[in-house]
């Protein structure tokens, strides 16, 4: 056998042992379907909290005072574009494992693109958080009472924190991203090229 | 599950082979085949025949096998190959000169990049040029070109021209 004719590399390869194959396990079949649950699931109580926050910002903006009218409005405003991209990004086509391999590796970097896109949006809703949060800032300061100036500057304080772990979750995704992206991109180029 | 079982058990040497091409890694290979399963198990309700059985099978494979590597961001790692029986009838020095073939070209068609190695693997399984096409979803005859580079690359590899 010179090991380099055909048939001779086609025998060896389909002799190639097979006889540790594990059977696919029942439980991992009831996990996967607990997988699928779950994610439906989370859709559910992701549509159910926004309605949630509809309500808190609809009830802020009915008590009338002010401040309480905006923060009701920026919160109905935030809450609807985070469900709007939420939407949006499921509804946007998903690799399938079945889809011929250059198109699945087409999609996935389609998404990955998406994600990139996503990733500066949300850079940008943080920048605009912050220029509304300082603001709010000077709003308290300049017009709040004793009373209002502690709460107010708290809640401040607690926002910020918030958004900072926004930013660095967003980072995070983005330099994840960003790798994916790059490696797709090889990898369509290398299964397009001729 | 009657259906995937008999399906998965008709299709395992063939995901078995596949996933060996790109995780060399013994228990990583077991992982990745077991999600090759889960991935047939959850696409099988949409299989409606528009390819053949085993080109839907090898189109998953494929993908999740690509997917596992980007997730393990490695390499595959080569490593020698489990030990088995020689087959009944076989002198040692032919069992000694097959396994020796085949520990040679897993670890040829492991180091092959992977547009190459779809094809090679495809080939090796027996697969025309219209269901390498299918699979990676490029045309008959650009598939047929890739499939003469694969098979090309893979010969000198194993003539030691190329490591």
């Amino acid at each position: 056998m010179s090991g380099t004719d055909w048939k001779d590399l086609e025998a060896a390869w389909q002799s190639l042992p097979d006889d540790s194959v594990p059977a696919l396990a029942r439980k991992e079949l009831r996990r996967a379907a607990r997988l699928r649950w779950w994610s439906k699931t989370y859709f559910v109580i992701e549509i159910l909290s926004t309605v949630f926050a509809w309500i808190v910002g609809a009830v802020l903006i009915a008590q009338g005072e002010t401040l309480n009218v905006i923060f009701g409005v920026g919160f109905i405003c935030l809450i609807s574009v985070a469900m709007g991209a939420s939407l949006w990004a499921r509804a946007r086509p998903q690799p399938l494992d079945e889809d011929p391999i250059l198109r699945a590796v087409a999609t996935a970097t389609d998404r990955a693109n998406f994600g990139m896109r996503m990733g500066y949006a949300n850079l940008w809703a943080i920048f605009a958080t912050l220029v509304s949060a300082a603001g709010i800032a000077v709003a308290i300061v300049l017009y709040g009472t004793e009373d209002d100036r502690a709460a107010g500057l708290l809640g401040l304080a607690f926002g910020l924190g918030w958004t900072s772990l926004w930013l660095a979750g967003t980072l995070i995704y983005m330099h994840w991203r960003s790798r994916d992206l790059e490696r797709l991109k090889a990898l369509e180029a290398s299964l397009r090229e001729e | 599950m009657n259906r995937f079982e008999d399906i998965a058990r008709q299709h395992a040497p063939l995901i078995r082979r596949i996933a060996r091409s790109y995780e060399a890694n013994a228990a990583r290979c077991d992982e990745l085949v077991q999600e090759i399963h889960l991935a047939l198990w959850q696409a099988l309700p949409g299989f409606r025949g528009e390819a053949s059985l085993r080109t839907f099978v090898a189109r998953i494979a494929h993908n999740r096998a690509i997917s596992h590597v980007a997730r393990e961001a490695r390499e595959p790692r080569v490593v020698g190959l489990d030990e088995t029986l020689p087959a009944a009838g076989a002198s040692p020095e032919d069992y000694a000169t097959h396994k020796d073939l085949r520990a040679k070209l897993e670890a040829a068609v492991q180091r092959l990049p992977v547009s190459l190695k779809v094809a090679a693997t495809l080939a090796l399984e027996g697969f025309s040029p219209e269901e390498v096409a299918g699979v990676l979803g490029i045309g008959v005859s650009a598939a047929g070109v890739r499939l003469h580079r694969a098979k090309e690359r893979l010969k000198e590899m194993m003539e030691g021209s190329v490591t």
